[in-house]
């Protein structure tokens, strides 16, 4: 099964998330930008979600160690955000997310087809 | 320069964001829509995470969301101690709000956000956070009438 690692603070969304996705992921869960990163570069999972408003590192933080490290820098990472403003898609696309999904979660259709999408596109799932 | 504040230049507080710029403009307009399409979303979404994980998970989320939206809501409150709190409460209870389907709720911090983020916490910012108190007064007892009779 695809391991998929969720960085999130909020533990509502974790809770959502983990909801939607368990059946078809498994599902690793980070409180914190630092924890995660220790732990992913410990154990590299297959795709992260991750949350941009984080205490300490923020999501971007956290990405752009990940793209310096060799062991994390190929991984497919997803921003999950609740900051849906004019422009942010393009904002956190040029940070180097490769995909980008907006909270709230109303549709678990999207959120799934925006991770399988990914896994496709990166040759890690076959359509 | 906070992550989500970069309207203006600030010294970041402990355990916040400080590499993603961006400028939040401040709102023009605060009137929001009829309150019974905000009802009716409220039902819908929770009639959908019951459909998504029955009712511990519908029970969870809103244990969750009664167990931290007060005391964001005070920190909302209380900018004038920390605005930075009030910028990040006013953030994380929106992405609650949204999980539950409850917009205005939702809407008011989506407002609350960006004046506190713009450094504005003037009299629209006092009436915009009054006017989520008494949302969340309202939002939570229904969220649990629906809980109740789900389940």
């Amino acid at each position: 099964m695809t391991r998929l690692a969720v960085v999130e603070d909020n533990p509502d969304n974790r809770l959502l998330v983990s909801a939607i996705l368990e059946d078809e992921f498994e599902i690793e869960e980070h409180e914190r930008g630092d924890e995660a990163l220790a732990a992913m570069t410990e154990d590299p999972p297959d795709i992260v979600l991750m949350d941009i408003s984080l205490p300490g590192m923020d999501g971007v933080q956290v990405l752009h160690a990940m793209r310096r490290r060799p062991e994390l820098a190929h991984l497919p990472v997803i921003a999950l955000t609740a900051h849906a403003m004019s422009g942010d898609r393009e904002r956190f696309l040029a940070e180097g997310f490769n995909d980008y999904v907006t909270k709230p979660i109303l549709d678990e259709d999207l959120l799934v087809g925006a991770i399988t999408g990914l896994l496709e596109r990166q040759g890690l799932r076959s359509a | 320069m906070s992550g989500l504040r970069a309207a203006k230049e600030s010294s970041p507080s402990p355990g916040r964001s400080q590499s993603t710029p961006r400028v939040v403009p401040a709102p023009e307009r605060t009137e929001l829509p009829d309150p019974a399409a905000f009802e009716q979303l409220v039902e819908c979404t929770v009639a959908k995470l019951f459909e998504l994980g029955g009712a511990k998970l519908v029970g969870q989320l809103v244990e969750l969301f009664a167990g931290s939206a007060p005391g964001r809501i005070d920190t909302i409150r209380m900018a004038d101690q920390d605005p930075d709190a009030a910028e990040l409460a006013a953030h994380t209870l929106k992405s609650s709000t949204g999980n539950l389907g409850a917009m205005r709720m939702w809407a008011q911090c989506q407002v609350l956000e960006s004046l506190a983020a713009a450094g504005d916490f003037g009299p629209l910012y006092e009436q915009m956070a009054s006017d989520l108190q008494r949302e969340y007064s309202i939002v939570e007892p229904r969220l649990r009438s629906l809980m109740e009779t789900k389940r």
